[in-house]
C-alpha cells in the first residue's frame, strides 16, 4: 500500500478507537515499517524518512484527540458554591479543616517574631528586607567605590537588568535614614530594624546556603556613642535570652561603618551554654556608622551619629534547637517542620 | 593570611605568652581563626651527620648509613662506636653530610595531623636493618622539594641538635581573617602587623631601618645598562621603579632558616633569587616582580629596557606565565616596554609576568620591579583574568607608594648578599603622584563623644588627651601634641587607611580595646514604635493557617526555569540571575505555589498522605515596577498553599481550599468568586497553573485578590500529585486594607427566632450564588429593619434530569418581640414568586 493511502485509511480509523494511541499499532503501519528494509538502497532513506513523519503525525494526532478527551472529561465546578453537588450516585460531603494538631509554623518564623517583639518594645520600627535590589543600595550608598576590595566579601548574583538580590540586610540602610532624615530634624531619632532574605554566590553545606536570613538594626540620633551601642546590645541579648551575659568585641572592617567590630555574647543557657562561661559566639557585625553613609542619605554626620548592627537568624535557632543542617530551613520537608509548633 | 609569632617576635621589644598574644591580637586587631603550635610536629627530627655510607649489597640504588646522632636519642640500637644504622635511598646521601633523621617511633612532619599519619619504626630494608629515616625538606613540610634527602647546612648545626632548634620551629602560626583588614595594607605584611600588636602592648615595635629608608639610593658597581621608566597614567599607577642586576645566580639557596621561616607560613623555597621577593613581600606586604633583562630587551621596540606603565589597548593579547593567553581589557593595566607610540605589554601589572620575560634557570640579568599600581584597577584585573595571588591580594589593598624603594634597595641588599648579584644600573624611577601627608586635628572631647566612656577597672572617664597622645606615639604617628583642647598629629606615611577623624578615633578605641569602653544606654523620647502593620497581618495570616492545620514552608526566591515551563508560566517574564548557582536557582519565583507543588510531591514521596504547605513571601515579576522606587521591581507580598490528600474523596479539593481561604480571611460574604474561565480582567501568567473550570478568582469589592483552585491535569500528573490537590495564590497587596476593616454588630435577639428552609430548583446554569444572594436581597428589602435574618447553605442536589436544587437555611430573628411567624410566611411567599421571575426558580 501506498504511504498516502495508508494515512487516509489511519487517520479514518483513529476517531473510532477507544484509546487514539493504539493507531501506532496498526498493521498497516507496521508492514510499512516492515518494507523499509526492501526499498532499493537509493531510495530507502526518503522512504524511511516519509514512513516515520507519518508515525510522527499519527502520533501527534493521538495525543491530541487523548487531550481533548481529557479537557472533555473535567467537569467545570460551581466555583461559587460552598460544597459539591449532591446527585443520585454521590452524596457530598461538607469539606473540613485538616487536623490542627499536625500544624506548624517554621522555626525561622518564630524567631523572626521574638526579635521583631523585643525590638518593637525597645522601641524600634521593624520592617522586611527588599529581595531585589540595585548597585546603589547595596553598595554606593554604604561607601563601596567601585572595584573596591571590600566586595569581594560579597559574592552578589545579578540579573540580566544588572539588579542585585541583596547580599546583605544592610542594604535597607540609606532607605531607613532617608526616610528618617525628618523625624531626626524634628528632634527625634532614627531606631529601625530590618529583617529578611539575603543571597550570596556560595556554595551551599552544612553551615552554609546561598539564601539566608539577616536582621540589622540601625539607630542614629545627636549623640549616638559606640559605648551605648554595646549597651543597647547588650540589653537586646539579655531580654532575649532572659539571663545576664557578658560580652567582647573584636575589630572588624566593614565600609560603612567606621569603628566597626564584631560583637560576641558569653553562650547563653538557652543556646546550650552549660553556665560554664568561656565559650563565646559571634552574633553580629556592629559600628559607628560612616559619614559618608550618613551623607549619602542626606544627613549632616557633624549633627549626628549613628550605630547599625548586622547578624544571621539561622545561626541562632540551629544552636537553639541543635539543628545539624541549614539547608532543612528551605527544604519544606514535613519531617523537619513537623518538628516544631504552631 | 598565616602569620608566624617567631618572626613577629623579630620585631617586638618584650616577650609576650602565647595566650595573652592571641587574646590581645584578637580583641585590638584581627580575629583569629585558628592557632597552630608547630613544635608539635617537629618533636622528633634530630641533626645527625652520616659517618659511613656505604652501597646496600642488594640493592642499586640504597645506602647503608652509620649516622651520630650525638648520643641523643635514647632506646635507638647503637653499633659499637654508638653509631646508628639507617637504609637511605636519596641520590644525595653520602660521609659527613649533617642530616635530618626521624627516629623510630616520630611521625613523618608531612604526614602529621592529617588522617593518614605514618609512623616510622626498625625493620628490616632489603635484608638490611634500617632505624627510622633520613628526610628530605617535603616529608620535613618545610618546603617542596623531594630530590633528594635535606643537606643542612647552617654553622650552627651539630650533630644531636633537635631540628625544632636550629630552625625556630618552636613556633606558632596564626591564621588571621584577611577580611577584616582590608582597609590595611600594612598589616599584610610581618612589620606592619608587628607595629599593630606593639601598640597595643602598650609600646613601639622594633622595625629594622631600612624599612623606613624612604631616599636612599644605591651605587651600582657599573653601569652597563640604562632602563627608562614612563608612567602613562599616574591614576593607574603611582609609581614605578626598577633596577638591573647581573650574574644573579639562581641555583644559590637561601639559609635554611630563611627558607622554613617563608615556608612554614605557606610560600613555597624555590631558589634564593625568587625567595628573596617573596620573603620581603611578606615581611613588609610589597611585592616586587622580576624580568629577564635580555628578553625584555629583545621584545622592546626600542631594543632597550624602556619600561611604559599603561592601559591596555584593546585587542592586545599577552601570554602569562601560567600559560594562559588572555585578551586584554582596556580597564587593565600593563607593563611594557618601548616607547609611548609603539610599546609591548610584558605584564599584566600586579598580577602575573608574560611568558616572554620569564626568569629562567639560565637568567644572568634581571630587571628588579617595585612598584604601586591602582587598587580598583587591579580588583577588576584579577577578577576578569582569575589571578589569586599572593602578590595581588595585597596591592589590592592598596600598598603605599613610599614602601617601594627601601624594599627595592633591601631586596638588592639580599639579592647581592645571597645570590652573587651585582648592581649594573642606577635605579630608574617615575613617581608622578607623591602621597600628601594626612595631618590631623581633632577635638580631645570628639573621641568620647564617638566612642563614649572609658572603663580603667571600673574607674569610667572620658578618653584622656595623655591617653591620646601615648596610643598614637606608640602607633608611630609623628607630630603629636595637644593644643587648645585638640590633638594634632600626622598618620605615619604606611597608613593608606587614614583619612578622617573616625579612623583615627578607631586607632585609640580599638588599640586601648573596644572591650573596655563603658556599655551605655541611649535618651530617647518615652514613645512607642509603631507596630508594622504588613508584618502583623502576616503573622495573623500564619496563625489562622496553622489553625487551619497548615505546615509552614519556606522556599528558596530563586527556581529552576523548567519549574515554570511545567506550570505554563512564562519564564520571560521572570528576572533571570545571570551568574546562577545552578539551573536549579536561575528565575525569580513568580509566585509561591509552583515552589510548593513541587514540596508536597517531594513530601508525599516521603510518605506523607494528607497535608496543606503554605508560605508567606514575596514574589517578582518582570516590568511591574515599584510604586515608591520606580526604578527598582515591585515586591508582591504574596500567600500561597496547597492541599493534597492521597485518599480517594467523592468530593472536589476546590471546596476544601475554599473553605480554608474563607476561614482564614475570615470576611464573609465580602469573598466574592468567579470561575478563571468567567473572568473578564487581565489574569497573570501565573494562574496558568490552575485548571480554569474548577479554579476561582476571588475578588472583595471587585478588586482582584487571587486565584483559589485546582491543577491543571498535566501539572498534577507531572508532579505525581493524587487526585485530591487544589492550591490558593493571594496578593496581600489587595488583601491587608479588608482583613482589617470593623464588623457589623447587630445585638443579640431576647425573644424566641423560627426558621425556615427553602429549596429552589434551577437550571444547572445557574450558580449557587445568584441563588443566595438574591435571597438575601430579597431579605433585607423585604424584612423590617428590627428583623435579622441569616442564611447559609443547607444542600445542593443534582438532579438526574439536568436541574440543581439548591436549599438554604434561613434563621428568624425579631430584635423587638417574638417572631410573626404570619411575616415569615410571606417573605417566604415572597421569595418563591420572585424566584420564579429572576433566577426562572422553582420553589419545591
Amino acid at each position: 500500500m501506498k504511504i498516502d493511502d495508508v494515512r487516509d485509511l489511519l487517520m479514518g480509523r483513529l476517531s473510532e478507537l477507544k484509546n487514539p494511541h493504539d493507531i501506532l499499532k496498526a498493521p498497516e503501519l507496521k508492514a510499512l515499517l516492515g518494507q523499509i528494509k526492501d526499498v532499493p538502497s537509493d531510495e530507502r532513506a526518503k522512504f524511511g524518512a516519509a514512513v516515520n513523519s507519518l508515525r510522527q503525525e499519527l502520533k501527534q494526532q493521538a495525543d491530541q484527540l487523548t487531550q481533548q478527551a481529557e479537557q472533555a472529561a473535567i467537569v467545570p465546578l460551581d466555583v461559587t458554591a460552598p460544597f459539591d453537588d449532591s446527585n443520585e450516585q454521590k452524596v457530598a460531603g461538607r469539606p473540613m479543616l485538616l487536623p490542627v494538631e499536625q500544624a506548624t509554623l517554621h522555626p525561622l518564623t518564630v524567631e523572626t517574631k521574638q526579635l521583631v517583639d523585643v525590638f518593637t518594645r525597645m522601641g524600634f520600627v521593624c520592617e522586611e528586607s527588599r529581595q531585589i535590589d540595585d548597585d546603589f543600595h547595596m553598595f554606593s550608598s554604604l561607601n563601596f567605590p567601585p572595584n573596591h576590595p571590600a566586595r569581594d566579601g560579597y559574592d552578589t548574583f545579578r540579573t540580566e537588568e544588572g539588579y542585585i538580590p541583596p547580599a546583605h540586610t544592610t542594604a535597607m540602610e540609606n532607605r531607613v535614614l532617608s526616610a528618617g532624615r525628618q523625624q531626626l530634624e524634628n528632634g527625634g531619632v532614627i531606631a529601625h530594624i530590618s529583617y529578611g532574605r539575603v543571597f550570596r554566590n556560595e556554595d551551599a553545606d552544612v553551615t552554609h546556603d546561598h539564601t539566608f536570613n539577616q536582621f540589622e538594626g540601625v539607630y542614629v540620633s545627636r549623640d549616638a556613642t559606640l559605648g551605648q551601642m554595646l549597651g543597647m546590645l547588650k540589653d537586646f541579648f539579655e531580654t532575649y535570652y532572659g539571663q545576664s551575659l557578658r560580652i567582647k568585641t573584636q575589630p572588624g572592617y566593614f565600609p560603612f561603618t567606621e569603628p566597626s567590630l564584631e560583637f560576641q555574647i558569653e553562650k547563653p543557657a538557652a543556646l546550650g551554654g552549660g553556665g560554664k562561661g568561656g565559650e563565646w559566639l559571634e552574633m553580629l557585625g556592629c559600628g559607628m556608622l560612616h559619614p559618608n553613609v550618613l551623607k549619602a542619605a542626606g544627613i549632616d554626620p557633624t549633627k549626628y551619629q549613628g550605630f547599625a548592627w548586622g547578624g544571621g537568624l539561622e545561626r541562632l535557632v540551629m544552636l537553639k534547637y541543635g539543628i545539624e543542617d541549614l539547608r532543612h530551613f528551605e527544604s519544606g520537608k514535613l519531617a523537619f517542620l513537623r518538628k516544631f509548633r504552631g | 593570611m598565616i602569620i608566624s609569632v617567631n618572626w613577629l617576635k623579630k620585631y617586638l621589644q618584650s616577650d609576650v605568652d602565647i595566650d595573652e598574644l592571641t587574646n590581645l591580637i584578637g580583641a585590638r586587631l584581627v580575629e583569629i581563626e585558628s592557632v597552630t603550635n608547630l613544635a608539635e610536629k617537629y618533636q622528633s627530627p634530630v641533626i645527625a651527620k652520616v659517618v659511613e655510607c656505604v652501597a646496600h649489597p642488594d640493592s642499586d640504588h640504597l645506602h647503608v648509613c652509620q649516622i651520630d646522632d650525638g648520643g641523643v636519642v635514647n632506646d635507638a640500637p647503637r653499633n659499637d662506636d654508638g653509631y646508628i644504622q639507617v637504609v637511605c635511598g636519596a641520590p644525595n646521601v653520602r660521609k659527613s653530610l649533617m642530616v635530618a633523621w626521624l627516629p623510630p617511633g616520630s611521625i613523618v612532619p608531612e604526614s602529621y595531623g592529617t588522617s593518614d599519619e605514618f609512623s616510622l619504626s626498625s625493620r628490616k630494608l632489603r635484608g638490611v636493618m634500617s632505624h627510622g629515616m633520613l628526610a628530605s625538606p617535603r616529608e620535613l613540610d618545610l618546603w617542596n622539594e623531594h630530590e633528594g634527602i635535606m643537606e643542612i647546612s647552617g654553622d650552627i648545626a651539630k650533630p644531636g641538635m633537635k631540628l625544632c632548634d636550629y630552625l625556630q620551629l618552636d613556633d606558632y602560626l596564626l591564621e588571621v581573617e584577611n577580611k577584616s583588614l582590608t582597609h590595611r595594607p600594612d598589616c599584610f605584611g610581618v612589620i606592619g602587623f608587628a607595629r599593630e600588636v606593639a601598640a597595643i602592648m602598650g609600646g613601639s615595635a622594633r622595625i629594622p631601618d631600612w624599612i623606613n629608608n624612604l631616599d636612599g639610593d644605591i651605587t651600582s658597581d657599573e653601569v652597563s645598562v640604562v632602563p627608562s621608566v614612563k608612567i602613562v597614567d599616574s591614576s593607574l599607577c603611582s609609581r614605578y621603579e626598577c633596577i638591573v642586576l647581573d650574574n644573579v645566580d639562581s641555583s644559590r639557596n637561601l639559609p635554611d632558616d630563611l627558607r622554613s621561616l617563608i615556608g612554614r607560613v605557606g610560600v613555597n623555597s624555590i631558589s634564593a633569587p625568587v625567595d628573596i621577593t617573596n620573603y620581603l613581600m611578606l615581611d613588609s606586604g610589597q611585592p616586587l616582580h622580576a624580568f629577564d633583562l635580555d628578553k625584555v630587551m629583545e621584545v622592546s621596540p626600542t631594543g632597550a629596557a624602556d619600561i611604559v606603565v599603561r592601559a591596555a589597548a584593546k585587542g592586545e593579547t599577552l601570554e602569562l606565565l601560567d600559560g594562559r593567553t588572555i585578551n586584554l581589557d582596556p580597564a587593565d593595566i600593563v607593563v611594557a616596554v618601548g616607547d609611548q607610540s609603539n610599546s609591548v605589554p610584558i605584564a599584566l601589572a600586579g598580577a602575573m609576568g608574560g611568558m616572554a620575560t620569564e626568569i629562567t634557570r639560565g637568567t644572568k640579568r634581571v630587571l628588579l620591579e617595585s612598584a604601586t599600581f591602582d587598587l580598583y584597577h587591579l580588583r577588576g584585573t584579577q577578577f576578569r583574568h582569575g589571578v589569586f595571588s599572593e602578590a595581588i591580594t595585597r596591592f589590592t589593598k592598596g600598598q603605599p607608594s613610599p614602601l617601594t624603594r627601601p624594599v627595592l634597595l633591601q631586596a638588592v641588599q639580599m639579592l647581592k648578599d645571597y645570590a652573587g648579584a651585582k648592581v649594573i644600573s642606577d635605579i630608574a624611577e617615575d613617581y608622578p603622584l607623591k602621597p600628601v601627608k594626612t595631618e590631623f586635628e581633632i577635638p580631645v572631647a570628639r573621641f568620647t563623644d564617638v566612642l563614649g566612656c572609658y572603663d580603667d577597672s571600673g574607674k569610667v572617664s572620658a578618653y584622656s588627651s595623655d591617653m591620646i597622645v601615648e596610643t598614637l606615639t606608640n602607633l608611630q604617628y609623628s607630630d603629636v601634641s595637644v593644643k587648645n583642647e585638640s590633638v594634632k598629629a600626622v598618620a605615619p606615611w604606611w597608613r593608606t587607611d587614614q583619612h578622617i577623624a573616625e579612623d583615627v578615633i578607631e586607632d585609640i578605641g580599638r588599640v586601648t580595646g573596644f572591650d573596655n569602653i563603658a556599655p551605655d544606654s541611649p535618651l530617647r523620647r518615652y514613645v512607642a514604635a509603631p507596630y508594622n502593620q504588613l508584618y502583623e497581618r502576616q503573622m495573623w495570616l500564619r496563625d489562622r493557617l496553622c489553625k487551619a492545620g497548615g505546615n509552614e514552608v519556606m522556599s528558596y526566591s530563586f527556581i529552576h526555569g523548567d519549574l515554570l515551563d511545567s506550570v505554563h508560566d512564562d519564564k520571560s517574564q521572570a528576572y533571570r540571575i545571570v551568574n546562577a548557582i545552578s539551573p536549579d536557582l536561575q528565575y525569580y519565583r513568580r509566585d509561591i505555589l509552583p515552589s510548593l507543588i513541587e514540596r508536597a510531591r517531594d513530601n508525599l514521596r516521603a510518605g506523607y498522605d494528607n497535608f496543606m504547605l503554605f508560605e508567606l513571601g514575596k514574589v517578582h515579576r518582570r516590568g511591574l515596577m515599584d510604586d515608591t522606587e520606580p526604578n527598582l521591581p515591585a515586591e508582591l507580598s504574596e500567600v500561597a498553599g496547597i492541599v493534597v490528600d492521597k485518599a480517594k474523596h467523592a468530593d472536589s479539593a476546590l471546596y476544601v481550599v475554599k473553605k480554608i481561604v474563607n476561614y482564614v480571611l475570615n470576611l464573609g460574604d465580602e469573598l466574592k468568586y468567579v470561575r478563571l474561565d468567567k473572568y473578564s480582567g487581565q489574569l497573570d501568567s501565573s494562574t496558568n497553573v490552575y485548571e480554569p473550570l474548577r479554579s476561582a478568582v476571588l475578588l472583595i469589592d471587585g478588586r482582584y485578590i487571587g486565584v483559589v483552585g485546582e491543577l491543571r491535569n498535566d501539572v498534577r500528573q507531572r508532579f505525581k500529585l493524587p487526585e485530591f490537590v487544589a492550591g490558593f495564590s493571594l496578593m496581600l497587596g489587595g488583601l491587608l486594607s479588608y482583613i482589617d476593616r470593623d464588623i457589623e454588630y447587630t445585638p443579640v435577639s431576647r425573644y424566641q427566632g423560627t426558621s425556615r428552609d427553602i429549596t429552589y430548583q434551577v437550571s444547572n446554569e445557574v450558580d449557587y450564588a445568584d441563588v443566595y444572594s438574591f435571597t438575601r436581597r430579597v431579605l433585607v428589602d423585604k424584612l423590617p429593619d428590627h428583623i435579622v435574618a441569616e442564611v447559609s447553605p443547607r444542600d445542593i442536589y443534582a438532579t438526574s434530569d439536568g436541574k440543581r436544587n439548591i436549599t438554604l437555611h434561613i434563621d428568624f430573628h425579631d430584635l423587638t418581640k417574638t417572631i410573626d411567624a404570619k411575616l415569615v410566611g410571606k417573605v417566604m411567599d415572597r421569595l418563591a414568586k420572585q424566584s420564579s421571575n429572576e433566577l426562572n426558580a422553582h420553589v419545591i
